[in-house]
């Protein structure tokens, strides 16, 4: 098996956590709704070049109270494949902005799959924070922050220990607010702790950890 | 019920999209053979004190039957045909690349081990790959092989003479033909860069221990099919192999095996592809004399 420019297919939607960006990085307003779709994954290398995972997925969310907003969403590309993947989650604003300090958010989530195949659940908890900064009196805001994947499984395959429990990335972004609609666009850096050598898939990086993902998204409020 | 419509509606929208047969990289674009005057990319370029004699070189067309799914198959026979019953015979079965002139090197290396054409090597193209037809499939790798044993098997060969070596993706019919009732039951197997399952190659991407039924339906799992395996066995692998982990891949197969003998050559520098140019030929082919000799 010497090609990695066919075998990368072979698992291009792996890295989870980075199949999709931030959800909601700034709570909705109360009573707000909120549709969107994004694309976009980690960057490997294929064919010669560099592109990034087309992963896409789905989500709407909700805005609860002025601080608080549920979203849930659907993974297209895994539905595509038989697995039915959804995270459901909250957005929770814990600070404010005021001038220069940005506004903090927290938003737990429970990532689920399942497969048609043969059946089996997963369940992935997360935690994702963002600090976000509106600025120019506008409503775009720029974000950096973290996300957190959990693997509770305490063996992977053939019994062997699974020794990573903890899946961090680290993203930074930038959204365009308009009326009625919001342009988002994203960098994550995923796994940036973890050797990307000796794998399977050619994930392209800053050097041998981790992958680079980059994510746009377009949304739409009611 | 509206909430089930929404589910009904979801998995009728999920569609049958699987990634299986990505794991085949072959190339049946091709319209002849070249092998020593292939020019296409290879592992490494072997001189011409390896050449095959040409007396000593067949090739020829089998018909694998996987279950009604027939397929015309093209094989290659290095060595005398002639004294396959007095000879010990290498089944070489080849990685998930291209097709056999791209593994010719590699097939004539094995040739050459303990002298020239001293062991028969026997290779061919799994259905799907080169000149062969049908669609690659893993029951039909495992009929293809074995149809190729019972060619052997009817010219004379016994169990007794019969090697399986197994590269890469071929680890999985080497060992597999081992482990159960076919043709022939090989009496030594030895894997070169082997992968332990699907499983660990989902685990290894995606540093989660996710199901690996979410992207494939291959069953390939040798880690599971060594425990059956009686035979002695060697174990080569690259110490730096980028592609499938030594650490993950093959030392779990290794340590998986409860059989007779094992003998594990782990290859420091070694990439997946470059094994035996890095231990240099040489050196590779006293390691596999002295297993088959044993």
């Amino acid at each position: 098996m010497n090609s990695k420019n066919i075998l990368i297919l072979i698992f291009f939607s792996l890295i989870l956590g980075a199949c999709a960006p931030s959800r909601i990085v700034k709570p909705l307003a109360k009573g707000e709704k909120d549709v969107s779709f994004s694309l976009g994954g980690p960057l490997i290398g294929f064919a010669g070049t560099t592109i990034p995972i087309p992963f896409t997925s789905l989500c709407g969310a909700y805005g609860v109270k002025e601080n608080l907003t549920v979203f849930g969403s659907l993974h297209v590309t895994s539905l595509a494949y038989g697995v039915f993947q959804t995270d459901l989650g909250i957005v929770r604003e814990m600070i404010a902005q005021k001038g220069f300090i940005p506004g903090i958010s927290i938003a737990p989530t429970a990532n689920l799959m399942f497969d048609k195949w043969e059946s089996t659940f997963s369940f992935y908890p997360a935690i994702d924070y963002n600090f976000y900064w509106n600025y120019k009196q506008s409503q775009n805001y720029f974000y950096v922050g973290g996300t957190n994947w959990f693997e509770l499984r305490s063996t992977r395959a053939h019994e062997e220990t699974q020794q990573q429990h903890w899946i961090p990335a680290f993203q930074i972004g930038h959204t365009f607010k308009r009326p009625k609609m919001s342009y988002t666009i994203e960098a994550k850096y995923i796994n940036p702790f973890v050797s990307n050598n000796n794998i399977i898939v050619d994930y392209r990086s800053f050097g041998d950890k981790g992958t680079i993902g980059i994510y746009i998204g377009i949304s739409k409020r009611f | 019920m509206r909430h089930s419509i929404i589910f009904l509606t979801l998995v009728l929208l999920s569609s049958c999209l699987r990634l299986d047969d990505n794991l085949y990289n072959s190339d049946n674009t091709i319209s002849e053979y070249k092998f020593d005057n292939y020019e296409g990319e290879v592992d490494f370029v072997l001189d011409t004190s390896y050449k095959i004699p040409e007396n000593k070189f067949l090739m020829f067309t089998l018909t694998s039957d996987d279950e009604g799914d027939k397929a015309e198959i093209y094989a290659v026979y290095l060595g005398d045909t002639s004294t396959i019953s007095e000879d010990t015979v290498i089944m070489y079965c080849h990685g998930n690349k291209d097709h056999m002139d791209f593994y010719w090197q590699r097939a004539k290396l094995l040739a050459n081990v303990g002298g020239n054409c001293h062991y028969g090597v026997m290779m061919i193209d799994y259905r799907g790959f080169g000149l062969s037809e049908g669609v690659t499939t893993e029951s039909g790798l495992y009929a293809d092989v074995n149809v190729s044993l019972n060619w052997l098997k009817n010219k004379g060969l016994t169990n007794d003479r019969l090697v399986i070596y197994g590269f890469s993706l071929g680890s999985a019919p080497a060992t597999e033909m081992s482990a159960e009732n076919y043709s022939m039951k090989p009496s030594k197997l030895i894997l070169e860069s082997p992968f332990a399952s699907a499983e660990v190659m989902v685990h290894d991407a995606s540093s989660l221990a996710i199901p690996s039924s979410y992207f494939t339906n291959l069953k390939i799992d040798n880690a599971e099919k060594i425990k059956k395996v009686n035979q002695p066995f060697l174990w080569i692998h690259g110490v730096n192999d980028a592609f499938l982990a030594m650490e993950t891949h093959g030392e779990i197969i290794y340590k998986n095996y409860n059989g007779e003998y094992s003998e594990a050559v782990r290859v420091d520098g070694a990439d997946h592809g470059d094994v035996p140019n890095t231990m240099g030929f040489v050196e590779y082919m006293t390691v596999i004399d002295n297993f088959i000799k044993k």
